[in-house]
């Protein structure tokens, strides 16, 4: 208990006391590395899910008032949701069930790259040579559906069947956006005159369920044959490391 | 200060509206006045990834018919009379512009010439026992079809020699190469249909 005391009064004094740091910046563009853990709240009907994804953080902050600050983040990812290998809820690449796939007319639309904005408020601290910035923010995730589709023929007979795959934003049909609240919290320190090293520690957590739909179709009528559906909330949490201009 | 908030309302904009995009169709570049001249049936066996043409007998479950329709493509406007019209190809219609005939009814029958079961005696339209599908025959056909119609009910009695007739009625009031009133038609070859 004393020990947490201690570090509390620390962290007040180091909160609070003068430091030679130029506290009147006009704000900073940094780029981190970004290492994103993807999680949902519940499981969701992927045999495979992504769960980290790399990617670049862009961002923008802008001096406000005393020490308030205006972010804007840019993240980019490197890493596809892939759902390739998702294919087969409906036993469909089993043969007993009779079905040959028919390539040419497969799509893999796995290709997709997840890209997220943030824009929101945060507070600078400082800390001894450190520079300690908490932010609440809100987030939008382009999740750019992601979908693959297949054609199958039924040996011995006509029957042609379409197996459709899709991780979308719940609801709505084509425009994948997820909505949600960021909380972050960066840590800098000086490297140089204008250069700063940057880590941030980022918690995203959607509003906007994300849902996993599969779909066994007739290729004629488009009935539905057999369906799957599940849904989840998305959260993100991730670790930046990267350099900042001031 | 109040320059900071400006680029902050102007990034906020661009946050809000950045996702907005203005999903523009693609020109759709009509193909003039088609008018249907003749058509023909052809018996296909799918019972594998491609079609096959049928000899004598095939599988019902894997039956398929095949539809040619020959058009006169006429340029437009069609408002004019036929005789001021200038034809620009005659050919086998394919499947992007199969829905439309200048010259005959929307709708077609297609005709059993051979009692089916017991809801369709030889000479009623069996059009409830097949589903129509262009895109199959743009897929999978080797040769040039219009469309496809793909059985999904199945006759009754097995190892029964069967024929399709299909017709088109041809509209009064735009007839160049037929009558008012008159039919285009086609009748499919016999085939006898076994279960395996």
């Amino acid at each position: 208990m004393k020990r947490y005391i201690c570090l509390l009064i620390i962290l007040i004094a180091g909160l609070t006391s003068a430091s030679a740091q130029d506290r009147k910046t006009w704000g900073e563009i940094g780029v981190s590395f970004d290492n994103q853990l993807l999680m949902t709240s519940s499981h969701l009907n992927l045999v495979h899910p992504t769960q980290y994804m790399p990617g670049i953080r862009v961002n923008l902050d802008v001096r406000l008032y005393e020490q308030w600050f205006g972010f804007y983040t840019l993240v980019g990812s490197f890493g596809s949701l892939k759902l390739k290998n998702d294919i087969n809820h409906f036993g469909e690449l089993n043969p007993e069930q009779n079905l040959i796939p028919i390539n040419s007319s497969a799509v893999f639309s796995d290709e997709s790259r997840p890209f997220s904005m943030n824009l929101g408020l945060g507070h600078r601290f400082f800390l001894k040579d450190w520079q300690l910035m908490p932010m609440l923010g809100l987030s939008m995730i382009e999740l750019s559906q992601t979908s693959q589709s297949m054609l199958f023929k039924e040996s011995g007979t006509s029957n042609l069947y379409n197996v459709i795959y899709r991780f979308e934003a719940e609801g709505k049909d084509g425009l994948d956006t997820l909505y949600g609240i960021l909380l972050s919290v960066k840590s800098s320190k000086q490297i140089s005159r204008r250069y700063w090293l940057n880590f941030g520690l980022n918690y995203t957590y959607s509003f906007t369920p994300v849902a996993s739909t599969g779909e066994f179709r007739d290729y004629y009528d488009r009935r539905v044959l057999k369906q799957t559906y599940t849904s989840a909330r998305l959260h993100t949490f991730s670790l930046s490391v990267g350099v900042g201009f001031r | 200060m109040k320059k900071h908030i400006l680029y902050l309302l102007v990034l906020l904009y661009y946050f809000l509206f950045v996702n907005m995009s203005c999903g523009c169709g693609d020109d759709y570049n009509s193909p003039g006045a088609v008018e249907l001249t003749s058509v023909e049936l052809l018996n296909y066996d799918f019972s594998g990834t491609e079609f096959k043409v049928v000899d004598s007998e095939v599988n019902p479950k894997a039956y398929v018919i095949g539809l040619r329709c020959f058009v006169n493509t006429y340029e437009l406007p069609s408002s004019l009379d036929w005789e001021q019209r200038v034809l620009l190809e005659s050919a086998v219609l394919s499947k992007t512009n199969s829905n439309f005939f200048i010259n005959t009814n929307s709708t077609f029958d297609l005709i059993t010439d051979t009692d089916f079961d017991s809801e369709h005696p030889a000479g009623s339209s069996v059009n409830d026992c097949f589903v129509e599908s262009a895109s199959l025959s743009h897929d999978f056909a080797a040769g040039q079809l219009t469309s496809t119609f793909v059985m999904r009910k199945y006759p009754t009695t097995n190892n029964q020699v069967y024929t399709f007739r299909i017709v088109y009625r041809v509209k009064a009031e735009y007839s160049a190469t037929h009558n008012p009133n008159e039919t285009i038609e086609a009748i499919s070859k016999p085939v006898k249909f076994v279960q395996p």
